[in-house]
């Protein structure tokens, strides 16, 4: 490159032939070297900061990946706690509705005697209550009595004091002839 | 160039991602610190519950039951003056209160109870202060001369062997 030069710079020098300095050598080789670098610079510029970019970019996968790791790991090891959480919550909501249904069940028996003491009451002094029976939708009631016409007045008693009985049934009785059994259903009140 | 620029854009969506995926993990941490959160609470809570069920007897055998039932049951006919003339036992058996989880056994017992008809009344009205929970499915009324003899089926519950394995 320097022999280039030096035939360059002793063409433009033209009538002196005389041969450049050493500095003058160095002078137009450093000319010549930025001339032919113009370009270079901003590529490398250019490519430098998409090298950082990248870099930059890397790094921030590279951290986001981790985290997630991170984050399903602890994940994990609360999915063997949580599970275990989950049987006991259901243990104890079991529980506790099962405690209701006991209490509810304590109160059933007072409710039992007020509905005998309600039906006793309402089916009059001439009719007997026989029966009393508690069903899933109710209860039934069975009794005796000897004339239709109170059996009638009965009904109409309960009816007005209680509800309409959801069934109802009359029948004579086969041992007494005068006797009549009548059995009601009622719907739950 | 170019290939650096799609390599960015590449990078880019790679990092939204793992964000989003983060973001998933992170509202599913949070959900499941809820539960040991909930969990923490219903354990002080599970105690209480425990407690009033032992009250309740609901976790004793079938024989305490029986002994402890007679018992009420005298207790209750001296204070109502009515006689205990009938105290069977029908066996154990699956509670129709149960429902699909079926917690509850049931002993079934056939007792009757002869004295007034106002005695009679209270005395059954008194079962609900039994120390178990006693639930009378049926009574047969016979009245003669002002007395009354009241036939009771009546059921007493307890929590099944399954409920009790449940246990935490």
């Amino acid at each position: 490159m320097c022999a280039a030069i030096g035939r360059g710079t002793r063409r433009m020098i033209g009538v002196d032939f005389r041969e450049p300095s050493l500095g003058e050598h160095v002078q137009l080789g450093f000319t010549a070297v930025l001339r032919r670098a113009r370009y270079l610079g901003p590529t490398l510029i250019v490519f430098g900061l998409l090298s950082i970019f990248l870099g930059v970019e890397a790094l921030r996968l590279w951290d986001a990946v981790r985290a997630a790791r991170l984050l399903e790991d602890r994940r994990e090891t609360l999915a063997h706690a949580v599970h275990s959480a989950h049987v006991r919550i259901d243990a104890v909501q079991a529980r506790r509705t099962a405690l209701l249904g006991a209490q509810a069940l304590r109160r059933s028996s007072v409710l039992l005697a007020a509905r005998i003491a309600t039906v006793s009451d309402l089916l009059g002094s001439t009719m007997a209550l026989t029966q009393l029976r508690t069903t899933p939708g109710g209860f039934d009631i069975e009794g005796r009595g000897t004339d239709l016409i109170d059996i009638r007045a009965s009904l109409a008693r309960l009816e007005s004091g209680l509800a309409v009985p959801a069934t109802f049934e009359l029948r004579r009785d086969a041992i007494e002839p005068n006797a009549l059994s009548f059995h009601f259903g009622f719907a739950s009140k | 160039m170019l290939a650096a620029f799609i390599g960015i854009a590449g990078l880019e969506s790679l990092i939204g991602a793992a964000d989003a995926h983060a973001n998933a993990l992170r509202f599913e941490i949070a959900a499941e610190t809820q539960t040991l959160e909930t969990d923490e609470t219903i354990e002080r809570s599970a105690r209480s519950i425990d407690g009033r069920l032992r009250a309740l007897h609901l976790v004793d055998s079938p024989d305490r039951q029986l002994i402890l039932f007679f018992t009420d049951l005298e207790r209750i006919a001296r204070r109502r003056n009515v006689q205990i003339t009938l105290f069977r036992n029908e066996g154990v058996t699956p509670s129709r209160l149960a429902g699909a989880a079926r917690p509850f056994e049931q002993s079934i017992f056939d007792v009757a109870l002869e004295g007034g008809y106002p005695a009679t009344l209270a005395a059954l009205a008194d079962l609900s202060s039994a120390r178990m929970p006693v639930e009378p499915t049926s009574v047969s009324f016979a009245r003669a001369n002002g007395h009354v003899q009241a036939s009771l089926s009546v059921s007493v519950v307890r929590l099944g062997a399954g409920a009790q394995a449940r246990l935490p």
